[in-house]
């Protein structure tokens, strides 16, 4: 404990430097404006960030990654309460009670609990972090490959059961990121495979170039084409921005509510964030006092989903820092931006960068301080932003995704790759395919096969020994009962639809 | 029929790829070969895709659902405006960053139907110079 306390104090020292503060400060603010702004996100960030990074130390170029991280999740609620858009998953629920309370001219009320909730359920969910995250990593410096293997294949395996609506089409996605995923050099080998003759394959397909694709281009290009015009934004006075005594009252047991449930739910793998607000939402309505204001307004139908969203996000880094596994796209790719700069999070990053490692968690704490003492005043500033029109906007992003993809490897080729992926994406998205899934499988894949052969070869070729391993052989036996569940579930389903049918 | 589409897609993808990694050596559960990995995955994707394939042309459309998800998208703009990304990568190679950013941005402020020429001109040139500023000459970045 003292010493956990000890080593997060030495990594605020460090974070406390003009140069990383300043780092954080512009990680959180161009992480807020591009959760604001339509067709940006985190993947509109970091294009943005890492050609700005190349020439920064490490510790400064992760900071400021974790201030994306952390401001593009809070971004979302603006165009939620004020344009009822919700920026990504995680805030859908936000716009029913948030676009409510604008509609009665409470918008500033309504920003100013979602950034109060996001600071301390954020808050909250970095402490559990500070104290969960280590204790894994330790535990997993004695995980060998088996263990990785199974403990990847079970965040997959539980990820197509929770995301999308169909477990059948994101296992389908997560085949075809596996498939992605092998293409150029065997990590064991290093013979050559599905290159078609392509020198440009050989070192495979960048992760962030198809994930940049996928997501950036892929949401750009919706945006450009689609026929319906923008909702309009909501007026609010600065005046207006502070929650009143009763609302205040109102929201701060939901957001204290909402910083545990939001971390339970986010350690598990999958769309941890998105799946806090529901389930935030519907302990909320459930517990009110004011039952008739639902629908209409409730205030805390913002503290709640808002604050969950902010302490899953914390709890996502869990196995993104102390094991290297993330289980969600956004974590996926901070963990590629970490990678660019030769940091590699997992067990290993605590004991051979430990001032590296605390620095990261610090910036988190900080990284919330700055969007609440930011984003309260600067709120009117970022909603102002929503009135350039959409059509001067996307162009430009357009031109600056292309300039971050080109500076990772200097590659034309990578271009035509983001081009290629952000069509895939578009049309994969339209036909209800979630695209999460095969993101997490292009990224898991490395770790999954070369878990598996190592396994096998340690184990003889005998399947049955990697199951007579007691983490390994848990988390596969596991694995098989939620195939097994979800199998019977789907079986119990069709013949309920069919009995329903006939009748 | 887009879902139809991609379903039908996702199988030929998944064969190609089954067929391909059948090429590579399997070698032994003892000793996995470089195609190891590849044919488990080749196999489960073909079977996911059959799967995927024949419940979606067994389904029957509900009422209110949607019939085209692209109706809602301009198709002929954004033909347009891949046209345009396309265009921009082989500029890129020929004319070097501040012109064919120049040019391409011109043209898809154009696509986008921003009205007149000195706003999408004075937007292009305006942003071509000023990423090559902060990209190439602030931040070290090699631009082509």
């Amino acid at each position: 404990m003292s010493s956990t306390v000890g080593s997060l104090l030495s990594g605020l020292a460090s974070c406390l430097t003009p140069m990383n503060m300043f780092a954080s400060v512009v990680g959180v603010l161009i992480g807020t404006l591009t959760g604001v702004l339509p067709g940006l996100g985190i993947t509109g960030a970091l294009a943005l960030l890492l050609p700005a990074s190349y020439g920064l130390p490490p510790a400064t170029a992760m900071i400021m990654f974790c201030g994306v991280y952390y401001g593009a999740m809070y971004g979302g609620s603006t165009t939620s309460i004020l344009v009822n858009i919700p920026g990504e998953g995680a805030s859908v629920v936000t716009c029913i009670e948030g676009y409510e309370m604008a509609k009665k001219g409470r918008a500033g009320a309504a920003l100013a609990v979602a950034a109060i909730g996001s600071f301390i359920a954020g808050t909250m969910g970095t402490i559990g972090l500070t104290f969960f995250a280590p204790l894994l990593a330790k535990a997993a410096l004695a995980f060998g490959p088996p263990e990785y293997f199974a403990i990847a294949t079970l965040g997959l395996i539980l990820l197509f059961n929770i995301s999308g609506k169909s477990p059948l089409r994101s296992a389908l996605m997560v085949m075809i990121g596996l498939m992605i995923g092998t293409i150029g050099f065997d990590p064991m080998t290093g013979v050559s495979r599905f290159t078609m003759g392509m020198i440009e394959l050989e070192d495979g397909i960048e992760f962030i170039i198809l994930t940049m694709g996928l997501y950036g281009v892929g949401e750009i290009l919706a945006s450009i084409c689609e026929r319906e015009e923008r909702g309009e934004m909501m007026k609010f006075k600065f005046r207006d921005l502070y929650p009143n005594r009763e609302e205040l009252k109102r929201s701060l047991p939901p957001m204290f509510r909402a910083g545990i449930l939001g971390f339970l739910i986010g350690l598990i793998p999958g769309p941890g964030m998105t799946i806090s607000t529901f389930a935030s939402y519907a302990l909320e309505k459930r517990l009110s006092k004011h039952p008739e204001e639902w629908g209409h307004g409730a205030i805390e139908g913002v503290a709640g989903p808002e604050s969950a969203n902010n302490a899953a996000n914390a709890a996502q880094m869990v196995p993104l820092l102390s094991l290297g596994l993330p289980f969600n796209s956004s974590g996926a790719l901070l963990l590629a931006g970490f990678m660019i700069h030769g940091v590699a999070p997992g067990p290993m990053l605590m004991s051979t960068q430990p001032d590296l490692f605390w620095a990261i968690i610090a910036s988190l704490y900080i990284g919330n301080v700055l969007l609440l003492i930011i984003n309260l005043p600067l709120v009117g500033v970022f909603a102002s932003l929503l009135k350039i029109p959409i059509k001067i906007l996307l162009p430009i992003v357009m031109v600056v995704t292309f300039t971050g993809a080109y500076a990772i490897n200097s590659s034309l080729f990578d271009l035509g790759l983001l081009i290629l992926f952000g069509a895939i994406g578009f049309i994969l998205k339209r036909a209800k395919f979630d695209l999460a899934p095969l993101v997490i499988g292009l990224f898991l894949g490395p770790t999954i096969e070369t878990g598996l052969i190592q396994g096998m070869i340690i184990s003889d070729g005998n399947f049955m020994t990697l199951l007579a391993r007691p983490l390994a052989g848990t988390m596969l036996k596991i694995g098989f009962a939620v195939i097994l569940f979800s199998i019977g579930r789907a079986i119990y389903q069709s013949i309920k639809a069919r009995q329903t049918a006939e009748a | 029929m887009l879902e139809k589409i991609v379903s039908g897609v996702l199988v030929v993808i998944s064969l190609v790829y089954m067929f391909a990694a059948k090429d590579l050596a399997f070698g032994s559960f003892g000793q996995p070969g470089v195609g190891f990995m590849p044919i488990i995955v080749g196999y489960m994707g073909s079977g996911l895709s059959i799967i995927n394939f024949i419940s979606v042309m067994m389904k029957k459309p509900k009422n209110g659902e949607e019939s085209d998800p692209l109706a809602q998208f301009d198709l002929v703009k954004l033909v347009k405006f891949v046209i345009g990304c396309a265009a921009y990568v082989l500029l890129l190679k020929y004319t070097g960053f501040l012109i064919a950013t120049f040019l391409v941005l011109t043209y898809l402020l154009k696509v986008t139907e921003v009205k007149g020429w000195v706003l999408p001109v004075i937007i292009s040139a305006g942003t071509s110079v000023g990423f090559y500023v902060v990209f190439q000459k602030m931040l070290g970045v090699l631009l082509p």
